[in-house]
């Protein structure tokens, strides 16, 4: 980096990146793992100075004199550093489960806004699902309990490709459900020729299309492309294909190939987590939102109304989405 | 009415008071003079002139600067108002404590010691730091602990200076009698500030537990404890589970057990969920023998996302040979140790491009 200012490179760091979440370590700890990297190579480099402190010290009797010595409660040994992670924000578009690993993007900063948005948007997300047949477990994944085993040797790739298109055809059908247009009408002709229809709620997990991709039994992989989906959504849907092929499945891993307008090649590795690797990632992100049509004036009038100091209507909406995101969180807990 | 404030006023010799009689008499006056003025013609009289009595003494009563010269003789530099501990964290008494600003010179971190211990250590604030302070400094650097330690020391161990110097010169004999050599002992003081903090009946107690569960020699005793001096005052809650993992489900016989602790102490601090994580990963993933696992206990130390992208990028170049004996044998302290370049370099024999390639496929 060619500053050694940590203040300059600090409001430098807002916008959107796209990092890799490794498998098997939760989303919230991953984001903690970010920040607290961020923090320390920040504090490493040079930050303000002590605040002056004015002391007026000598003999009552005499004269007295002022003395002015940088503060001691403003030393970072008695205050803390001068960057910590709790003051940083990150907003992740859509976190994923503590087995899913991929493509992960997080808002930063003054980037929450942009972030937020394109939560609201519900975007598409394609995924990599591998999976393992004639096995069945207590929680539908490789680490839990084995319920019961069955012979797979026997199962093809036609067998396979017939339940998927069945499972694909009955989700399809919900989309039209959820939108409130029949499918015999103009209307839903009109919204199917536009292309892709986004679902309007973000409760209920919409499944535009499943594919087999490779099947060397018994293991399996599917790609899988959604909108709103979630951890148990996906582990369900690859129990639903074993049990509509007689057998059982299990997943052994879920990877998140592209998310947004995002793709792998876009991602960071934990490894890369550094200063100017993130903020040479945001130029990126940025670029590739900017090319987007709706996608770049959205953030062309999100310029203006921080020039002219109207605050952003979504600040007040995004606390209490927050808040009801982590809720779900615990109540998924609590499940499990 | 009146004449109670003009009582308050005249007793107090405080300018506002005064200024806030003479506003209340004046408004009087008018309105008196108002209702009936031939009456209470005498009464103005009278006001007025102690109205004229107050104003002079106002401009008697002018603030001094605090740099103007007293007519104080003595020297009241040392008198102020104590110090109110109602602060939740040090920085609000550092620029009156000299205590406090001669250890953060030292090097003390005291965020650090407010976030570690829940009870805030608030009596540093009370001690003097020639009398309280500097024999205990004095102390450790007789002890040849080194200066630059000393930041870092009392960060761990706030509570330091509440000890007896003479029982911290017991503890230390007491190490001394067990023919722990005196480099040994400093050692282990800086690694583990808290271990003077504890009786030696405590410490005793502990060093034979050792001793007892995992059957070591005295000398085996003093290898274990100064390899990773804080595994002495761990509390007991924390060390049975992971002793008992380790002992009895994992299936390590008496001596390979005690060749993991004597290489590698640190196993002893980690959780027993993480252990068996490990654990499970070398023996059924690895596919390693419990018997090499024991002779060489990195992988248990290690990270365990480290080793498991390493091995599993070595398996898909079909490298994953761990057996001694076969030829293109990889020992696991070659994959564990050292960045991803000299591992892709030396032992994957392949760049570190493919390695990244591989890792975003996980």
């Amino acid at each position: 980096m060619q500053t050694t200012d940590a203040q300059l490179v600090w409001n430098r760091l807002n916008g959107i990146i796209c990092i890799y979440k490794p498998p098997m370590i939760p989303w919230m700890k991953t984001r903690s793992n970010l920040l607290t990297k961020l923090s320390t190579e920040l504090n490493e480099m040079q930050c303000r100075p002590q605040r002056p402190h004015v002391n007026i010290v000598g003999d009552t009797s005499q004269k007295l004199n002022v003395e002015v010595n940088p503060s001691y409660a403003d030393h970072p040994l008695a205050i803390g550093p001068r960057y910590i992670p709790q003051e940083m924000k990150a907003l992740f578009v859509r976190p994923l489960g503590s087995l899913m690993s991929g493509v992960c993007v997080v808002g930063i900063n003054k980037g929450v806004g942009t972030a937020f948005y394109l939560k609201k948007i519900n975007p598409v997300s394609t995924f990599r699902i591998t999976g393992q047949l004639g096995i069945s477990t207590d929680d539908k994944t490789a680490y839990g309990k084995i319920l019961f085993r069955c012979q797979s040797k026997h199962i093809q790739r036609i067998n396979v490709d017939k339940v998927v298109a069945m499972i694909e055809a009955t989700r399809r059908k919900s989309i039209f459900a959820l939108t409130g247009v029949h499918p015999q009408s103009q209307a839903a002709y009109e919204m199917l020729a536009q292309g892709l229809s986004r679902p309007v709620e973000t409760k209920y997990p919409v499944l535009y299309s499943v594919k087999c991709i490779d099947l060397n039994a018994p293991d399996f992989t599917l790609e899988v492309v959604t909108a709103n989906e979630h951890y148990h959504y996906l582990l369900d849907l690859v129990s639903e294909m074993g049990f509509r092929l007689r057998n059982a499945a299990i997943t052994t891993s879920i990877q998140c190939i592209r998310c947004c307008y995002f793709s792998l090649e876009d991602a960071l590795l934990k490894k890369h987590w550094t200063l100017q690797n993130v903020i040479d990632n945001m130029s990126r992100c940025d670029k590739i939102l900017r090319s987007n049509k709706q996608f770049g004036e959205f953030l062309h009038r999100m310029e203006k109304e921080e020039m002219t100091g109207v605050v952003a209507h979504e600040k007040d909406t995004l606390e209490e989405y927050e808040a009801g995101e982590y809720e779900e969180e615990a109540k998924m807990k609590k499940k499990m | 009415m009146l004449s109670s404030w003009k009582k308050l006023a005249l007793n107090s010799s405080h300018p506002l008071c005064i200024c806030q009689f003479i506003q209340i008499s004046l408004r009087n006056t008018f309105c008196t003079s108002v209702s009936n003025s031939a009456s209470s013609a005498p009464a103005n009289s009278t006001l007025l002139d102690e109205f004229l009595m107050v104003q002079s003494g106002v401009n008697n009563l002018k603030p001094n600067s605090v740099l103007d010269e007293l007519p104080v003789l003595e020297d009241v530099s040392h008198v102020g108002p104590p110090i109110t501990y109602k602060s939740f964290n040090f920085a609000a008494y550092a620029n009156e404590s000299v205590v406090l600003q001669k250890l953060i010179d030292l090097g003390v971190d005291f965020y650090a010691v407010e976030r570690k211990n829940k009870v805030l250590p608030s009596y540093l604030l009370q001690l003097n730091f020639e009398r309280h302070v500097q024999p205990y400094i004095q102390f450790l650097l007789d002890k040849k602990v080194p200066i630059e330690a000393l930041g870092a020391f009392f960060t761990k161990n706030p509570f330091f200076f509440q000890n007896n110097l003479d029982d911290l010169q017991v503890r230390i004999n007491y190490l001394q009698s067990k023919k722990f050599s005196d480099e040994n002992i400093t050692n282990m003081v800086i690694r583990n500030p808290r271990l003077l903090n504890f009786s030696t009946i405590l410490i005793d107690g502990r060093l034979g537990y050792f001793q007892k569960t995992f059957h070591l020699t005295g000398s085996e005793v003093r290898l274990f404890v100064s390899n990773y001096p804080p595994i002495i005052t761990r509390s007991q809650k924390l060390l049975t589970p992971i002793i008992f993992e380790v002992k009895n489900f994992s299936g390590f016989s008496r001596d390979e057990c005690k060749s993991i602790i004597l290489q590698q102490p640190y196993v002893l601090t980690l959780k027993p969920e993480e252990f068996k994580y490990r654990f499970e990963f070398m023996k059924i993933d690895m596919n390693l023998p419990l018997s090499l696992i024991a002779s060489d206990p990195v992988g248990l130390v290690n990270r365990t996302t480290r080793l498991r992208e390493r091995h599993l990028f070595l398996k898909s170049l079909n490298k994953a040979q761990y057996d001694p004996s076969q030829p293109k044998y990889v020992s696991i302290h070659k994959i564990t140790h050292g960045d991803d370049a000299t591992f892709c370099e030396s032992v994957a024999k392949s760049s570190v491009e493919t390695f990244n390639l591989f890792l975003k496929s996980l």
